[in-house]
């Protein structure tokens, strides 16, 4: 028995001593590549692109971007049927203080006519000749579906729907809700407006809410009490609430084009916090390089609140 | 469907008209035959793969899955010596009288080395038949797998990693590869249904508890007609019957779960129920470094009609097998996971005029699910419902040869919702039928010479864009010198399935089924596969494999997948070759085993080779078990696996962020650092070696038997790399240095 132990020792012992860590080499040489992003907002005169450098990961493997990683002097274009548009670098402060803070270099152009529907592609001719290259098509403008002599919500359902119709395929919509409301102060009225939920839920005597998250779909289902506790709180500590006047709410579309959409669904959408994954699946529509050159189309449909709903609240709503 | 119902009816006419007519010289004078059943002396539990030796004669055969075995062509008038041997069982010489003309049928009985608890105890005894066509086949016992250190609790898809030419890709998933392939190309029977998702808790154990198992094959390639639908490898689990004689149970409990097991008799058969349910979710801190609240049971139950005594009588069993995991956080910022298999299963088997005939029935349904509730997980679910009838007809001449035909009818309904890569939402709901079969012939007639022939003929496939398709196989052995056995083999293959496997996932909960689309073939494999074996002495036995793995229309994640109207998967062509050896050497109280294999493997898709991640160059695993008497036993286990394939990282980037799109008016504050890599898989983790020590004690206390199990994983804590995190560059390591104990009271 004793000579197994024995022999059992040494051969643990032996492992043990091998044990030691080897060298292990979590990256390849650095290769540089650069990245063009632009978003492009149908809805907006000034358009705004980045194209910047990749950097080398630390020493182990982490990453700490420093400095401004923007290309400049780089001849960028954007072709829309027969419009050509120039963007031109700027530079900038940061505001946000990464990348060890200081300047940051950008382009823009500022007088993008919107053109939905319509083919735009870019063209990035960096200083070395480098070339990155891209297209999209606009989305078009959906139709909402909703009676402007309709008012929500009734008090008799706990939920109402919001809907919208577009002959577009593969676009995703982001849509939002912005309660409008007067606030008096002294002697003034003044406009203000908050970001309204779907839904909500209590935990631990919080109240959470949840907001409408780009996707496929063509309706958003709006909880009548998640509503109504978002707005309550706009009076917050104030017991008077005849210092606010509900003026109705704005629903927002945003109609992504299909890259910005599958962008969106790669960056935002995880596996699961029980999926570990060894590689990053990425997603970019630049030819050349990295990054997404993309657009979304903006619109805003007023809604009225129903006038009871509103009373039930304890507010008032301007006619 | 015309051609199909009439190809399947001259099937079974001619399967009947095999089964009919006498074979060969069965019914010539002087002649008869022996067949029975062997039986555990105890338990009556039927035990596979024993072997029954006429040393007079030098002929003999080995029991099936049932237990049951046939020797025909035995001159008659004469009493012999017939030795039955297993793995576990005492070696016993019984006596059998042939008559002429006629079945000598037969029950024997062996006892459990368990039962006897001798001052020694023998580990097992070295079963051979010479001419056997077992290329690429592993028999693993229970009793084997007991000596093996267990981790945290003993399983079966662990053990399978010392069997070279089977890959792990890490500490944490039971998941394994065989020889190149991927893990949804493994079928796992039981009792030969298939079982979907065999894993329980983020892949840490597999759904099937060892106590149920009455006998395991596993079939590395080259596997015979009998089994389809799967490019890689079979697992064959069967489970035990429960004991005839006498009502026992068993409990046990271990950092992982507590588990019980009831069997006893019933008239005219015998039953067996065992469950098992996670007790604590701690252990996942060792493995995944964050208590993951898991939750999981599994329950069987298996009710026989068994007549311990006659052997013609008809046996049928009824077997049910439940499983289900969950993951819930009360929390509505963290998804749910729930899945779960469900299988029933009715078998009837008879053995008749020297023929072996079963039929069986069953329905596996397997279900699972992803709610993200209010985070950013992506939804999925997906429900398989797989109903099957079976016929399986086997037919042993006098001269040893043997035909051998089945059909298979199978529907599956399926449904999957699931999201790709890229984010896009893919649903799926199909509605199909398989109606295929096989017929094989095995010569076993020469002493020196085994050679099973056979194909399988799919006739109407769940895929339909295949058509009708064969799958011939063969498998030969040649024993040109009693101490050298030659093999060899080659077979083709068609798998109809696949699983949406992401094989980035290192973890992943479930994997959910679907039947590949109709815009791809199905998959197609060719095995190559030659083989070695010496028998150098009595207690030394040498093994060499070499194989080559031809796959073509594999399936494969469509990563790049941007529209609706984009394809899933696209077709992928695989190719894996290599080589493996063995050592055993089994004495009378130890054994020694040695495994190595040099396995190349690669994909490409699309003109783009890649490596797959477990694509290991070299493993070698080194096992010693001690019995050291009294219920002592002890077992060290060394395994290395040089490093697996990874994708390097040549750069970071400053990745747009588009979380909030109403703030994109500042893109380059909305930017975060994001890798870049070069071409998938050119690197290499650092190696894998861990070294694990199990010591075991039984002993009897009051009216039960105790087994208590002191288990170390990886003794000298070696810190073998999982995965890092890309971002922040920190390791993160497979399990530490793990001592476990175990439980199990037998009364």
């Amino acid at each position: 028995m004793r000579q197994y132990l024995v022999l059992c020792l040494v051969v643990v012992m032996a492992f043990f001593l091998n044990s030691c860590k080897e060298g292990f080499e979590p990256n390849a040489p650095f290769q540089e590549k650069y990245v063009l992003n632009c978003i492009l907002n149908a809805n907006d005169s000034v358009q705004i692109m980045t194209i910047t450098r990749g950097y080398p990961p630390n020493a182990d493997g982490s990453a700490t971007p420093t400095g401004d990683l923007g290309v400049k002097n780089a001849l960028v274009r954007v072709w829309v049927d027969d419009s050509v548009y120039f963007f031109h670098d700027t530079i900038t402060e940061r505001s946000d203080g990464s990348h060890g803070g200081g300047k940051v270099s950008f382009y823009v152009c500022k007088y993008y006519r919107s053109s939905p529907g319509k083919a735009h592609v870019v063209e990035a001719i960096l200083p070395g000749g480098k070339k990155l290259k891209s297209s999209f098509d606009m989305p078009q403008p959906v139709s909402i579906t909703f009676d402007p002599a309709v008012t929500v919500p009734t008090l008799q359902s706990d939920n109402f729907f919001l809907s919208w119709e577009t002959t577009d395929r593969n676009v995703y919509f982001y849509p939002r809700l912005i309660l409008s409301y007067k606030y008096q102060q002294d002697t003034s009225w003044i406009l203000k407006t908050k970001k309204l939920p779907v839904d909500y839920v209590s935990r631990n005597g919080q109240t959470e809410y949840f907001y409408a998250i780009p996707s496929a779909n063509h309706t958003i289902k709006v909880s009548k009490n998640a509503l109504g506790s978002a707005i309550t709180d706009i009076a917050q500590a104030d017991q008077d609430k005849t210092h606010y006047k509900i003026l109705g709410m704005n629903l927002e579309v945003y109609t992504l084009d299909k890259y910005l959409a599958n962008y969106y669904a790669n960056t935002a959408m995880q596996g699961g916090d029980f999926t570990i994954r060894l590689d990053e699946v990425d997603f970019t529509n630049i030819t050349g390089g990295l990054g997404v050159f993309a657009g979304y189309v903006h619109q805003t449909l007023f809604i009225n609140l129903n006038t009871d709903f509103i009373w039930s609240l304890g507010f008032n709503k301007e006619k | 469907m015309k051609i199909v119902y009439s190809t399947t009816l001259a099937f079974l006419w001619g399967m009947f008209f095999l089964l009919v007519l006498p074979g060969g010289a069965v019914h010539a004078q002087s002649l008869g035959n022996l067949n029975g059943i062997v039986r555990d002396s105890v338990s009556g539990e039927a035990i596979a793969f024993a072997t029954v030796y006429i040393p007079d004669l030098k002929r003999g055969a080995t029991t099936n899955d049932h237990g049951f075995f046939v020797i025909n062509g035995i001159p008659a008038g004469k009493e012999y010596s017939v030795r039955v041997a297993c793995v576990g069982y005492i070696t016993r010489m019984h006596k059998a009288k042939i008559t002429a003309n006629a079945d000598t049928k037969v029950v024997f009985r062996l006892v459990s080395t368990v039962i006897m608890m001798p001052k020694i105890e023998k580990i097992g005894e070295k079963q051979q038949e010479k001419n056997s066509t077992d290329l690429g086949l592993q028999r693993v016992s229970i009793k084997e797998m007991e000596m093996l250190p267990k981790g945290v609790e003993m399983d079966v898809f662990r053990s399978l990693r010392t069997i070279p030419g089977v890959q792990s890709t890490g500490d944490a998933s039971a998941k394994y590869y065989v020889r190149g392939g991927a893990s949804n190309q493994n079928l796992v029977l039981l009792d030969g249904v298939t079982i979907y998702n065999p894993f329980h808790a983020l892949g840490m154990a597999s759904v099937i508890d060892p106590e149920l198992i009455n006998s395991i094959e596993f079939y590395k390639s080259g596997f015979p007609t009998e089994y389809s639908s799967r490019l890689s490898s079979i697992l064959n689990i069967v489970s035990k019957k429960g004991n005839a004689n006498n009502f026992s149970g068993k409990a046990a409990a271990s950092f992982l779960s507590t588990k019980g097991l009831l069997e006893g008799p019933l008239p005219f058969g015998s039953f067996i129920m065992t469950g098992r349910k996670s007790t604590s979710s701690q252990i996942s801190n060792k493995f995944f470094g964050k208590n993951i609240p898991f939750d999981f049971y599994d329950y069987f139950f298996r009710v026989n009609y068994d007549n311990q005594n006659d052997v013609d009588i008809p046996r049928f069993s009824i077997s049910g097998f439940f499983s289900n995991d969950k993951l819930i956080n009360n929390d509505p910022y963290i998804a749910d996971f729930n899945w779960a298999n469900n299988m029933i299963n009715f078998t009837y088997h008879q053995l008749f005029m020297g023929s072996f005939i079963e039929v069986g029935v069953s329905s596996s349904n397997t279900t699972g699910e992803v709610k993200p509730n209010l985070s950013s997980a992506k939804p999925k679910s997906n429900s398989l419902n797989d109903l099957s009838i079976k016929v399986d007809m086997t037919r042993i001449y006098s001269n040893k040869n043997e035909i051998r035909g089945g059909l298979l009818f199978q529907t599956i309904k399926n449904d999957l919702y699931f999201t790709m890569p890229k984010g896009i939402v893919s649903t799926n709901t199909v509605n199909a039928g398989f109606t295929g079969g096989y017929l094989k012939f095995k010569l076993m007639q020469f002493e020196d010479l085994g050679i099973d022939l056979g194909s399988r003929f799919n006739l109407a496939g769940l895929n339909t864009n295949g058509g009708m398709t064969l799958e011939p196989r063969i498998s030969v052995t040649y024993r040109p010198h009693p101490l050298v056995g030659l093999k060899a083999a080659y077979g083709e293959y068609q798998q109809e399935m696949t699983t949406t496997a992401d094989e980035n996932e290192v973890v992943s909960l479930f994997e959910p089924w679907v039947i590949i689309p109709e815009y791809m073939k199905p998959s197609r494999a060719k095995h190559y596969t030659g083989g070695v074996e010496l028998n150098a002495t009595e207690e030394l036995t040498l093994t060499g494999e070499i194989y080559l793995i031809n796959q073509e229309n594999v399936p494969s994640l469509n990563f790049n997948k941007l529209l609706a109207s984009d394809p899933d998967f696209l077709p992928a062509t695989q190719e894996s070759y290599g080589l493996e050896g063995s050592v055993k050497y089994q004495a009378e109280t130890y054994l020694v085993s040695v495994g190595y294999s040099l396995s190349y493997a690669y994909k490409v898709v699309e003109g783009w080779r890649s490596y797959p991640r477990y694509d290991s160059r070299n493993n070698l695993n080194i096992s010693i078990e001690k019995n050291f008497g009294d219920g002592w036993t002890a077992s060290v286990m060394w395994l290395y696996n040089s490093g697996s394939p990874f994708t390097q990282m040549v750069g970071f980037y400053d990745k747009m962020d588009v979380q909030n799109l109403f703030q994109l008016w500042v893109p380059y504050e909305a930017a975060s650092s994001y890798g870049y890599f070069i071409d998938r898989n050119l690197g290499r983790l650092p190696d894998y070696h861990r070294m694990d020590v199990n010591v075991s004690k039984k002993f009897d206390f009051g009216f039960a038997r105790f087994l208590i199990d002191f288990n170390i994983l990886n003794v000298y804590n070696r810190k073998n790399l999982f995965y890092f995190e890309r971002q922040t560059g920190k390791r993160v390591n497979m399990l530490p240095i793990l001592p476990t104990v175990s439980l199990k009271a037998e009364f």
